[in-house]
């Protein structure tokens, strides 16, 4: 026993506060956030965004930051907000990273230490002109998060590595069940498919109020920081886009799940749960006070925000037998692009990726108010975005 | 948890009266026992403490607040005088052993379980601990006679613990998932988890036991002794806390000496 022991004895419980101990070294290793100076910001896509905060989930260890399509990258010198008392290194060079300048024609690789220097984490930091891509197969995945749950990503034309697609699945990992809601379906309409399906969330997900998980995949990132305290504001939606969609296609199937509860779990009598999957695209800024402010929308907005311009969205789908599904017996959708009412599409903001495109997937249609129901199963595999000319 | 201690309470003291009762007609052995140096008492106090580890882990940052809950004990003792100094306490105990605990902590590694799911990572935040525990003890102690009206008493005690209640919630912080380096989520406003180890407790405690006694009238004396226990709260494989807990506790209270 030490002295502080003997005086935490003498002093009684009453007073064990008067023993803290020194604070320990911090032990998280994050990129808060990566910045750019004054002179390091032409190159953004989007040059008043100059702080690109970063989630914690393992998808987000590759870090993409949209640049503008005719900028020069050969030597641009970001910085960083990392954990408190951590500090960031160079892969490839050894060097601290902070304000290194470096040649992002390809990826860039970081390591950042813990304070105390016992964590670490790496990450890939890629310069992103936009995604041209309108044509999503779901063949290119990984497995991350120790192997536990899958993440989708895109090959540009010049066969760089796009992560596009973002799901809840880390919001997921928290619940402790075995089956995540987004999975692969290795008998897609052509090779791989994505199968997505409600789930039950368990012990966790009852005490936090969302008993269930609709299988989820979209454009965008999922924030999970907001996945306990405003689950909605953690699916963020869209990522700048330039052309007009026309017609949005794709294959699917789905069958629904046996009893539809709602948010707090009762059982909700008559009504069968439908899947929802549909195209939006939205102006991704506002100018507020003379200003202008980014615009990303999320769970709370997404079909809801005045920034909408257009949307396609599935109307009416059709319900599958089990034998149908097992016969592979996927059915082609083609849903035209409507603009909302008053709304038009602006060709100089268009060129100026001053919109926002998004593909927004989930088993249940109300699945991000935690109603559905556990079993509702979407197939989906091969969707397009058809664009004008 | 809470009945099964009243309902020991209750029988301790009906137990206590009906040896009231038979009083008169045991004065005569009484007297003669405490000739042969047996002494009886019954006796009743109040318990101050909590099961903590010791010292603090670095990982808690502070107490925030500290309630003690109503901790009781009643206790019918013998004692027997060895010579005109020493002397042997024997005692049966029923007791509660309770408080709650609001602490600020930093990366500390915890578990929630619920319906079978598991979230393990590491904490940063408020953590709610609420006890309430009951145990049957037999205090085991050496007397010793310091002045007519002055005695110190110190040997061990042994515990069991009857119920136990070791719960509380987790609120205005964050987890990394898995580890310090794992998935951060907020836990603001009203999301909270709940945590329950009451099935983890450890049946048999043991500890030390120092005390005082003042004799303030012949049949009436008020003692002050300290607990301490020996033994965790939490078996060694009891992965979640990772530190020892240990109950240490404070009591203050009467005897009455027949």
């Amino acid at each position: 026993m030490g002295i502080k022991t003997i005086f935490c004895l003498a002093l009684g419980a009453a007073t064990l506060a008067s023993c803290i101990q020194d604070e320990p070294l911090n032990a998280e290793a994050d990129i808060v956030a990566v910045t750019f100076d004054k002179d390091n910001r032409d190159v953004l896509l989007n040059t008043t965004d100059t702080v690109v905060t970063i989630s914690t989930d393992a998808a987000a260890n590759n870090i993409e930051i949209a640049i503008s399509p005719l900028s020069d990258v050969t030597s641009v010198a970001p910085t960083f907000i990392l954990s408190e008392g951590a500090t960031i290194t160079h892969d490839e060079s050894g060097l601290d990273g902070n304000g290194l300048a470096l040649d992002f024609t390809s990826p860039q690789h970081y390591t950042v230490t813990s304070e105390g220097g016992v964590y670490k984490k790496s990450y890939t930091l890629a310069f992103k002109r936009p995604a041209t891509i309108t044509k999503f197969d779901f063949e290119h995945f990984e497995m991350i998060a120790g192997g536990r749950y899958i993440n989708y990503y895109e090959l540009d034309e010049d066969g760089s590595r796009c992560n596009i697609w973002a799901t809840a699945n880390a919001g997921y990992a928290m619940c402790g069940q075995p089956y995540f809601p987004t999975q692969r379906y290795d008998r897609g309409q052509s090779g791989n498919g994505v199968r997505l399906r409600t789930e039950s969330t368990g012990g966790f997900g009852e005490m936090m109020g969302m008993r269930i998980a609709a299988g989820n995949l979209f454009f965008g990132k999922f924030d999970a920081v907001s996945a306990v305290s405003a689950p909605r504001a953690a699916t963020l939606f869209g990522m700048p886009f330039n052309r007009v969609p026309k017609t949005f296609t794709g294959y699917y199937m789905f069958k629904p799940g046996e009893t539809m509860t709602d948010a707090d779990g009762a059982v909700i009598e008559g009504r069968v749960d439908q899947p929802d999957f549909y195209v939006v695209m939205y102006e991704n800024s506002t100018i507020v006070d003379g200003k202008r402010q980014s615009v990303m929308l999320d769970g709370n907005n997404v079909l809801s925000h005045e920034n909408i311009v257009g949307l396609a969205r599935i109307q009416n789908p059709k319900v599958w037998t089990d034998a149908q599904i097992e016969a592979g017996e996927w059915e082609r959708f083609e849903i035209p692009f409507v603009l909302m009412p008053g709304k038009q599409i602006d060709e100089e903001k268009l060129a100026n990726y001053g919109y926002n495109i998004a593909i927004v997937l989930s088993s249940s249609i109300d699945g991000a108010y935690f109603v559905g129901a556990v079993g509702s199963t979407l197939y989906i595999d091969t969707l397009e975005i058809i664009c004008e000319d | 948890m809470r009945k099964t201690s009243y309902i020991l309470l209750a029988i301790a003291l009906l137990c206590t009266a009906l040896e009231a009762n038979a009083q008169k007609e045991r004065n005569k052995s009484i007297i003669r026992s405490a000739l042969n140096g047996l002494h009886y008492s019954v006796r009743a106090s109040y318990g101050i403490g909590g099961v903590s580890p010791l010292p603090l882990p670095a990982e808690i940052r502070g107490i925030d607040s500290y309630r003690p809950l109503v901790g009781i004990a009643l206790e019918g003792t013998v004692e027997k005088q060895i010579n005109k100094v020493i002397g042997i306490h024997i005692g049966l105990r029923l007791e509660n052993k309770t408080m709650e605990t609001v602490a600020d902590v930093k990366n500390y590694g915890m578990e929630i379980s619920s319906d079978g799911a598991r979230i393990k990572g590491n904490w940063t935040g408020k953590v709610k601990t609420t006890v309430r525990n009951s145990y049957i003890s037999i205090p085991l102690l050496m007397t010793c006679k310091l002045s007519p009206r002055w005695k110190m008493r110190i040997g061990p005690y042994f515990s069991y613990l009857i119920s136990g209640d070791f719960s509380g919630e987790v609120y205005d912080g964050y987890i990394r998932e898995g580890g310090p380096t794992g998935t951060k989520v907020l836990f603001e406003g009203d999301a909270t988890a709940t945590y329950d180890f009451s099935d983890e407790l450890v049946k048999s405690n043991w500890g030390v036991q120092l005390g005082f006694e003042w004799r303030a009238f012949s049949h009436l004396n008020v003692f002050a002794d300290v607990q301490w226990g020996l033994n965790s709260a939490f078996p060694k494989d009891f992965e979640t806390i990772t530190f020892k807990m240990y109950p240490i506790y404070g009591n203050l209270g009467f005897a009455y000496a027949f």
